[in-house]
């Protein structure tokens, strides 16, 4: 495949001279020189094609539509193939079929399409294969809304299916992030051969802001499991099915070690003058960039407060958040949901620090002024 | 020894296919056709729940276990990703009718050049099923069989080898449905088994007689 320009993906294009700092980023990523115009999504999809993306199945449904309209355009012409299915399911057992051939494979899911494909995830996880799901959150149970929420985070840092199953979970804050963190999903879902997931909510997936996109991937790994017909070699088989209880327990204990190291070797956070605060406020994707621009309000009035976000929400980064609020006395946890990630927090921190909640769950998206404001509750 | 030659044995073989079920039949006639065709090594199977779940114990080709209905999803994933493999499923009736109702259609609508093999073990509720797939009006190339008497093996074999030839040729999607007792869930032996397949089966739903050669 050929490296596409931001102008022949349709986006417009900015020269800068200023670099970029304010993600964290791991040495190694190249990015481009010019910087694109571009949705959330679109810089999801552009930033998966040159991580070698070949195959997507999907459903355009709202609010992810304009990743499945954006690769719709651009992939078939590269020689990949994109197909619009009337089912998550469908799509994830597709994606399956694709992972299992050893393509690097993208689908999407949101609200109550996200839950139809736990079945197909919960193979992804048993017959080990990587592949990429973007998530979308929507706001609330059942249908609920499409406006931002993050009311998803229970089922996608535990509900992977059934079994003892886990998938990498990535919460990108901005779009420049998100294009990094395709290519670093890709990355970890064939480096360990598990489900990576990006979660996003609608604003993140909607807004538009200048980036410059990840360069292309030269050399993709081999996979010498994959299903391409044996040739010469002995059958590969890729399957959940493990009839003797000592072959099972092995298996199981296999993948639980292997869960174990990504625990131990890929938690990805960012800490933002943590170090003399009073009060760290957790707050991971949107509202992570929200609390940015809250601490940034209350230090110019001499505010002690510092933001912990995690990049990654499984696995979860607790000893980072640990460091992060030694000298703290209270954290306050921001979530636009009644409060799922405070659960993960309290458990890290094991009661050495005061934690509150300030949360919406109807799609609004509070202020950094209201943030900081919650904040400043905590100092009396 | 070459790789055609090496006989497969597993030291531990637990599962197996109830006695009077033509599942094991099928297993086989599938694996010979492959070697008559000579082509095992680009061959990528697709397996799901029921009885056809352990089929990649008995067939050395690449195989993959599919959830429950996705089977044919699974092949469609496979074979945008290796467009000149020979891609097949095997399902059972109540994979089809029930969760794999969505994924046939789906699958029969976009004329996807792979092979769906239905075990039809049950009622005729699978081959309702596919007629309507037919009644989708696709260039789908469907056939029944049994698996009996020789002469139906031998109508078989030739079913198969068309199907797999058809989409190895990537004209259309191909469909064999074959009709096989299911003794274990009927409670019933064997050869009661047969005669109740025989005699429940409504005759338009029945595969057509293969004639006698005449002498």
């Amino acid at each position: 495949m050929s490296e596409p320009s931001p102008k022949e993906s349709g986006a417009a294009v900015r020269s800068t001279r200023r670099r970029n700092t304010r993600s964290p980023r791991r040495p190694g990523r190249e990015l481009s020189r010019e910087k694109a115009l571009m949705r959330g999504l679109e810089v999801i999809g552009e930033s998966a094609i040159r991580a070698g993306l070949s195959q997507f199945y999907g459903t355009a449904a709202i609010p992810q539509t304009e990743l499945f309209n954006y690769l719709a355009r651009r992939l078939p012409g590269l020689g990949g193939s994109v197909l619009e299915v009337g089912d998550e399911r469908l799509a994830i057992g597709m994606m399956l079929g694709a992972a299992a051939a050893g393509a690097r494979v993208m689908t999407c899911g949101t609200g109550p399409g996200f839950s139809r494909m736990q079945e197909g995830l919960s193979y992804l996880c048993a017959s080990e294969m990587g592949a990429v799901i973007v998530h979308v959150n929507r706001g609330g149970p059942g249908f609920g809304n499409i406006l931002p929420a993050q009311s998803d985070y229970r089922l996608v840092t535990r509900g992977c299916g059934n079994g003892d199953t886990r998938a990498i979970v990535l919460a990108p804050a901005g779009l420049e992030e998100a294009g990094e963190l395709t290519h670093t999903a890709f990355d970890l879902a064939d480096k360990y051969r598990i489900p990576a997931i990006i979660t996003v909510d609608a604003m993140i997936a909607q807004m538009m802001e200048p980036v410059r996109l990840p360069s292309k991937k030269r050399a993709l790994p081999e996979k010498p499991w994959a299903l391409t017909g044996r040739g010469n070699r002995r059958p590969n088989v890729l399957t959940s099915v493990h009839w003797n209880s000592q072959a099972l327990e092995e298996h199981n204990y296999r993948l639980f070690q292997k869960y174990k190291t990504i625990v131990a070797q890929e938690t990805r956070s960012e800490s933002v003058r943590c170090e003399d605060a009073q009060v760290v406020v957790v707050a991971y994707g949107i509202m992570g960039r929200v609390a940015k621009t809250a601490i940034e309000k209350a230090r110019k009035r001499d505010l002690r407060i510092g933001l912990f976000r995690p990049v990654t929400l499984w696995p979860f980064p607790a000893q980072e958040l640990r460091d992060a609020t030694r000298n703290a006395m209270s954290v306050l946890v921001v979530e636009l949901s009644t409060g799922q990630m405070i659960d993960d927090v309290r458990r890290s921190l094991g009661g050495q620090v005061d934690v509150h909640f300030y949360g919406q769950a109807g799609g609004e998206v509070p202020s950094p002024f209201k943030v900081m404001h919650e904040a400043v509750k905590l100092f009396r | 020894m070459s790789r055609d030659d090496e006989i497969l044995v597993h030291e531990e073989l637990l599962p197996h296919h109830c006695a009077g079920n033509d599942h094991g039949n099928l297993v086989g006639l599938i694996s010979e056709t492959l070697d008559e065709m000579g082509a095992k090594a680009r061959t990528i199977g697709v397996s799901t729940v029921g009885c056809s779940f352990m089929i990649y114990d008995f067939i050395d080709v690449d195989f993959v276990s599919a959830p429950a209905g996705l089977a044919p999803a699974v092949a469609t994933g496979i074979k945008h990703t290796h467009p000149d493999s020979l891609v097949f499923t095997v399902q059972g009736d109540s994979d089809v009718t029930g969760a794999g109702l969505g994924p046939v259609l789906d699958a029969v609508m976009r004329d996807e050049p792979i092979t769906l093999i239905v075990v039809q073990g049950q009622a005729d509720g699978a081959s309702k099923v596919l007629t309507m797939a037919r009644a989708l009006k696709t260039p789908l190339l469907m056939k029944k069989v049994k698996l009996v008497a020789d002469r139906d093996r031998k109508a078989a074999k030739a079913a198969l080898t068309e199907c797999f030839q058809h989409t190895m040729e990537k004209k259309s999607l191909a469909i064999l449905e074959v009709f096989s007792p299911s003794p274990t869930a009927w409670s019933l032996g064997p050869d009661e088994a047969l005669k109740f397949r025989e005699k429940e089966t409504p005759r338009r739903a029945r595969p057509e007689r293969p004639r006698r050669k005449k002498d």
